[in-house]
């Protein structure tokens, strides 16, 4: 893919009879590919929500998105998510084994019985060791469980891929290795990978970072500026965040 | 037939006997002696109102009355379904009406019909009673089975949104709720085949031995009207919990189920 871009955004949600709460408000932004960015800003500043946003599980209120200058919605609903595939916060599993679970973008929406070949070659990728391959999800530890839900997003081949908080359980090595490998995975083949966190060493292994705040963009740049800017928005945010 | 009648006198020495109920309540501090006392009366009432209205219909003996007397039996089994489900949508209301008229009166017309024969067809002795058993059993399965989809998606939300991420459409990722809500529904029926006559003695029998028929002819009636209950029962829980699921998906594959009704008063929970 080219680009994605944010036009004026905003999403809010109702909360009681007459009351809405605005989440996302006036958020403006284009990210052209390859590229790996990085979405940081304090727990309930909306950042699964902006995804959700972009592979539709949500829609906004206002404003627009574009991928490759054409607004979403357009097309098929389903082609769209499995384009842009979003990692869920939360892991989730379907009946199975681990190894299905990879495939499940296959049988579960009945496109065939599912590459397994391939899911074997991802899960060794995430460091998966083979002998969990045929246990249940649930038998894995946490960690585990987010790295065989990022397989499952691989599978895709995704133009664009979303973490929202997806490693956040890694131990620093393995997550280091990952990162790496992810990031030489969107700059090869012209996708985006777009990497919700609230740490600062993932932030500065992403070549462009956003900061969201109270729903609205407070900071756009090259990580390492926006961290080392100890009066800036985002080490404010972060700071916060580690107290 | 030799029947040993209950008066009315004989009424009021059983209402004595919810005497005791109500000094539980009250000892225990239940709260609920209000309720077993309205309840008591309004019981009586109520099936003093039904027994003259069948009295009525058995006297005009005429098919429209009795068409009408079952249609108002149907809206209020749809109405009630929805309620014990918790979800007083005018969407649901309208949903459950239909499945529980459908199945229920195409279910009762096999019975009354194929199997025992009823003469003439709108035999008021037969089909309101029977049709009644019917619609009871097709509101439970409506109301069971509602129920169970509402929460086996709410729950699952996380489950139902991976698959949608996956590129799913909401009937891929909600058949797991379905399956296992339609399971629920159907699981106390098929209990209720396998303990029927040992555990509990069935409604309809005990009713027709004590009035004086041959067991073994009460019990084949019993026999039929369980297996007709059976299908009524899994017929409208699997075509509610069908439609239902649909409704928590927007045209644009998205989750979205209705906002939750509030809750009054005594609640199961
Ligand atoms: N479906 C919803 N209904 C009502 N409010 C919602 C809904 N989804 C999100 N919100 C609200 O939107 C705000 C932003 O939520 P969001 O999950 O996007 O935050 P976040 O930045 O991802 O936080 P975290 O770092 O904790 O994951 C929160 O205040 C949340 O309560
Ligand atoms: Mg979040």
């Amino acid at each position: 893919m080219r680009s994605l871009r944010f036009e004026n955004v905003s999403k809010s949600f109702a909360v009681e009879k007459d009351r809405r709460v605005a989440v996302l408000r006036d958020v403006s932004f284009e990210l052209t590919a390859p590229g790996v960015v990085g979405l940081a800003g304090r727990s309930g500043s909306g950042k699964s929500t902006l995804f959700r946003l972009v592979n539709r599980l949500a829609d906004p209120d206002g404003g627009r998105i574009l991928a490759d200058g054409e607004a979403l919605g357009g097309g098929s609903v389903v082609d769209l998510r499995r384009r842009f595939v979003l990692c869920p916060q939360r892991a989730a599993f379907f009946p199975g084994s681990v190894l299905d679970n990879v495939t499940a973008p296959d049988w579960m929406t009945k496109r065939g019985e599912g590459d397994v070949a391939r899911a074997e070659a991802l899960l060794e990728r995430v460091e998966i060791p083979p002998e969990r391959w045929t246990s249940e999800p649930s038998a894995l530890s946490v960690g585990q469980q987010m790295r065989v839900q990022i397989a499952r997003c691989l599978y895709l081949s995704p133009d664009l891929l979303m973490l929202d908080e997806s490693t956040a359980n890694l131990d620093p090595h393995i997550a280091g290795r990952l990162l790496d490998d992810l990031a030489r995975w969107a700059r090869e083949d012209s996708r985006l990978l777009l990497h919700a966190t609230h740490e600062p060493d993932k932030l500065r292994r992403c070549d462009r970072m956003l900061v969201l705040e109270a729903g609205r963009i407070v900071a756009d740049g090259p990580p390492a500026r926006l961290l080392d800017d100890e009066r800036g928005p985002a080490a404010a945010i972060l700071r916060a965040e580690a107290d | 037939m030799d029947l040993h009648a209950v008066s009315y006198w004989d009424l009021i020495f059983a209402a004595a006997a919810m005497a005791l109920p109500i000094f539980i309540s009250r000892y225990a501090r239940l709260g609920l002696e209000k309720d077993l006392a309205i309840g008591t009366v309004r019981l009586l009432a109520q099936l003093l109102i039904v027994g003259h209205i069948l009295a009525g219909l058995f006297a005009i003996n005429r098919p429209l009355p009795v068409l009408g007397v079952l249609l108002v039996m149907v809206v209020i089994a749809g109405y009630n379904a929805a309620k014990r489900a918790e979800q007083m949508r005018v969407r649901v209301v309208v949903m459950a009406t239909g499945v529980i008229g459908v199945v229920a009166m195409a279910v009762c017309a096999y019975m009354f019909y194929v199997v025992i024969g009823v003469e003439p067809y709108f035999n008021p002795r037969y089909v309101i009673p029977l049709m009644g058993m019917g619609l009871n059993g097709a509101m439970n399965a409506v109301a069971v089975g509602a129920r169970a989809l509402d929460g086996r998606l709410r729950d699952g939300r996380e489950r139902v949104e991976a698959a949608l991420c996956v590129g799913a459409t909401g009937r891929q990722a909600s058949l797991f709720a379905v399956r296992e809500a339609l399971k629920q529904a159907m699981v106390p029926a098929v209990n209720n085949l396998m303990t029927a006559g040992i555990v509990q003695m069935p409604g309809i029998m005990t009713g027709q031995i004590i009035s004086g028929v041959d067991p073994l002819l009460a019990v084949r009636y019993q026999v039929v009207i369980f297996y007709l209950l059976t299908v009524i029962t899994v017929l409208s829980a699997t075509t509610t919990i069908l439609l239902l699921a649909d409704s928590y998906f927007t045209k644009a594959q998205q989750f979205a189920p209705p906002p939750r009704a509030i809750r009054r008063g005594l609640s199961p929970r």
